[in-house]
């Protein structure tokens, strides 16, 4: 399929078609999800109104993972066939996957307030979170650096799918190293017992995140390509204008 | 004429090369979005010499680095032997890129001595090796406080050391002398005596003996 | 396996002549454990027990000063060429090359450590397990930086750049080695598992970290 696809004008069309119902899925979601989350489900009994920033926060947390485990697959079907969709997809990805952490971590944050009474606490899931911002940071980062786009393409590539092996190692060594640390005195949390007037607005939320997500990266992917159509016209004017200048040029 | 066959008694005796064809089929290459070469087709026999010429920014480093197997072509294929470049680049190829690959606090000795080792060729080849280059004096040398010439001598020194059929060689007469030219030539002279073949990327006439040419800017 | 001695002993020999060899890597460490107490203030308690982590993540901060060297300068002088084309397996290259250019600079961390003890009044024994758990991170570490540094060879200011890549890869390594001072510090029994999860982490990196970089390799000559 992805091959089908790697043909620009196809993906194109395809693009053209998936962008505004992406769109219009995402805001209706949203619409409900956000409904259902402020005004449709009750309060928590032990933790009120607050556990209103599950519904924005949980879902983030799932993009973020999500999105990088996406970013991985791309770049691991560009390293092996080498479809320069896949690359573009990667590429486009990181910054869409590293929103979302950045997301995750704000409205973690906030919901921590209430619930550990501290705006940061070092728990296993938060740090995991930062280590998977530095692996986007990193992605993006080396991305930018290079030049050359294809030495871009497949050095972004070799780190991504690195990334996959680091952060399962970094899961089990911060759950280790958390469990070194006495627990104190502030509350544990273990994550929420999800009662079914819960779930309805979280699994909304969940898919309306998914649907954003789905539509940034498409959008992206056609903008991205719209560029390089044009910077390819450029220098094909460039390399026309060079050819006649060497040709005049040659007689002397 | 005579000249050269007294310089030929100097070369070491080093194991017999196994000569090896390089065949490139509708090679196309690109680089920064810029399209380099399309469909080029190029053949190299035992004993052949193919000199790449053409402006700055045409593709002779790429297309050196594709027949290398380091640069993944867009389209085509490059075959050495009937084997794929990439897989049996290591065992054929000697390769001088547009640096030398040298390390400016190692003697000449030290860094010749280690690539004789990764070779399996016997050291007592480098200084015979050396000498022909005219820089046998510079053995305990470290590289960087040879001239850019000197140091292009060393590279060809560690080209030869390869004992590898084919060499792939990058402006090897970028900052060498008339009189580096001629030794240059000379050491080309015996690797295709031996059966070797040499593709060179040259900006200056280097005059080899029956060397095919190939124009790239004829490409753009 | 004689050709793969030659690029260990050629990449220690010259790491050791080159760039200040291992008196670089000494001296920034040795120069971030004696500025700490002086940001952190002269209580003996206090620094007893940041110790062992402080210099874990200090040992790791020399590691990251040092990566730019392991690959940057044969990218540009074209020994990389060179070794991608050689007739050794090129994972097999990189691990023989970043090993011996790693232990010929990092060899004094281990010993520093131990006068790092003294200096923090961290007791003699969780400073030795501290020092070996050290010990056994250094191949991890200074493979992650190789893999690090690859990537980014040749790129203008590539240091910030591979700190950047590396640091999450060396999150593991770090929380073992430095756990193993701490928890030796705080009399826990799990030191010993500690040290025992640095070296099969950095066992686990001389198995699978070696083709990664000879990936990176190929992607950055291509």
């Amino acid at each position: 399929m992805l091959s089908y696809f790697s043909n620009p004008q196809r993906f194109d069309g395809l693009a053209r078609r998936v962008i505004p119902v992406l769109g219009v899925l995402t805001v209706l979601l949203l619409g409900i999800g956000i409904y259902l989350s402020f005004f449709g489900s009750p309060p928590d009994y032990q933790q009120g109104d607050t556990v209103r920033i599950m519904y924005v926060h949980v879902p983030a947390a799932y993009m973020a993972m999500a999105l990088y485990a996406a970013l991985a697959g791309a770049s691991f079907v560009f390293f092996v066939w080498r479809h320069a969709l896949a690359d573009a997809a990667a590429e486009v990805i990181a910054p869409i996957g590293a929103v979302f952490t950045v997301l995750a971590l704000f409205t973690g944050s906030l919901w921590g307030k209430p619930m550990w009474g501290t705006w940061w606490e070092w728990d296993a899931r938060m740090t995991s979170v930062l280590v998977l911002l530095l692996v986007y940071l990193g992605y993006m980062a080396l991305r930018a650096a290079l030049e050359d786009a294809q030495q871009a393409a497949r050095a972004g590539a070799v780190l991504a799918m690195a990334g996959v092996v680091n952060l399962v190692i970094v899961k089990f060594s911060v759950d280790w190293w958390s469990s070194l640390h006495q627990p104190a005195s502030v509350i544990r949390f273990d994550g929420p017992t999800i009662h079914s007037s819960q779930l309805w607005p979280l699994a909304i939320m969940a898919l309306a995140y998914t649907m954003l997500a789905a539509w940034l990266v498409f959008y992206r992917l056609r903008s991205r390509a719209v560029i390089q159509r044009a910077r390819q016209i450029e220098r094909r004017k460039l390399q026309a204008a060079r050819a006649a200048q060497s040709t005049q040029g040659s007689g002397a | 004429m005579l000249a050269m066959t007294t310089a030929l008694a100097e070369f070491p005796a080093l194991e017999a090369l196994s000569p090896q064809t390089l065949e490139a089929s509708g090679l196309s290459l690109a680089r920064g979005g810029l399209r380099l070469v399309e469909g080029l087709d190029l053949a190299l026999a035992p004993s052949g010499a193919l000199l790449l010429t053409g402006p700055n920014g045409t593709g002779k480093t790429t297309l050196l680095r594709a027949l290398a197997g380091l640069v993944r072509p867009d389209a085509g294929a490059v075959a050495i032997g009937d084997q794929p470049a990439s897989q049996v680049a290591a065992d054929t190829l000697g390769w001088l890129g547009h640096a030398d690959g040298l390390k400016p606090n190692e003697t000449l000795r030290r860094a010749l001595r280690f690539w004789a080792d990764m070779h399996g060729t016997p050291r007592t080849a480098i200084l015979p090796l050396m000498r022909v280059m005219g820089i046998g004096a510079l053995i305990d040398r470290p590289a960087g406080q040879l001239s850019r010439g000197q140091q292009r001598r060393a590279g060809l020194v560690r080209v030869a050391l390869a004992n590898r059929p084919l060499w792939l060689l990058d402006e090897p007469a970028g900052p060498l002398d008339g009189a580096g030219r001629d030794r240059l030539a000379e050491l080309v002279a015996w690797h295709r005596s031996r059966g070797g073949s040499v593709i060179a990327a040259t900006h200056q006439t280097l005059d080899w003996p029956g060397a095919a040419m190939l124009d790239l800017g004829m490409y753009r | 396996m004689s050709r793969l001695g030659a690029v260990f002993a050629r990449e220690a020999r010259l790491a050791w002549s080159g760039g200040g060899g291992p008196a670089g890597p000494a001296a920034f460490f040795l120069a971030a454990i004696t500025l700490a107490p002086l940001a952190i203030g002269p209580s003996p308690e206090l620094l007893a027990a940041a110790g062992p982590g402080l210099m874990g993540f200090a040992a790791l901060l020399s590691v990251l000063q040092s990566a730019e060297r392991l690959y940057g300068d044969d990218f540009s002088d074209g020994t990389l060429d060179l070794y991608a084309l050689s007739p050794m397996g090129l994972s097999l290259l990189c691990l023989a090359k970043t090993l011996g250019q790693g232990i010929a600079t990092l060899w004094p961390l281990p010993v520093i450590v131990l006068l790092g003890g003294l200096m923090y009044g961290v007791p003699l024994q969780p400073s030795l397990m501290l020092a070996a758990a050290l010990a056994a991170a250094i191949p991890a570490l200074v493979l992650l930086a190789g893999f690090a540094g690859a990537l980014a060879a040749g790129v203008r200011r590539s240091g910030l750049l591979i700190a950047l890549i590396a640091a999450p890869m060396m999150v593991p390594v770090l929380i073992f080695a430095a756990g193993a001072g701490r928890a030796g510090f705080e009399g826990d029994e799990r030191a010993l598992a500690n040290l025992v999860l640095t070296a099969s982490v950095s066992l686990g990196t001389i198995a699978l970290v070696p083709f990664g970089i000879a990936a990176a390799v190929r992607s950055r000559l291509g």
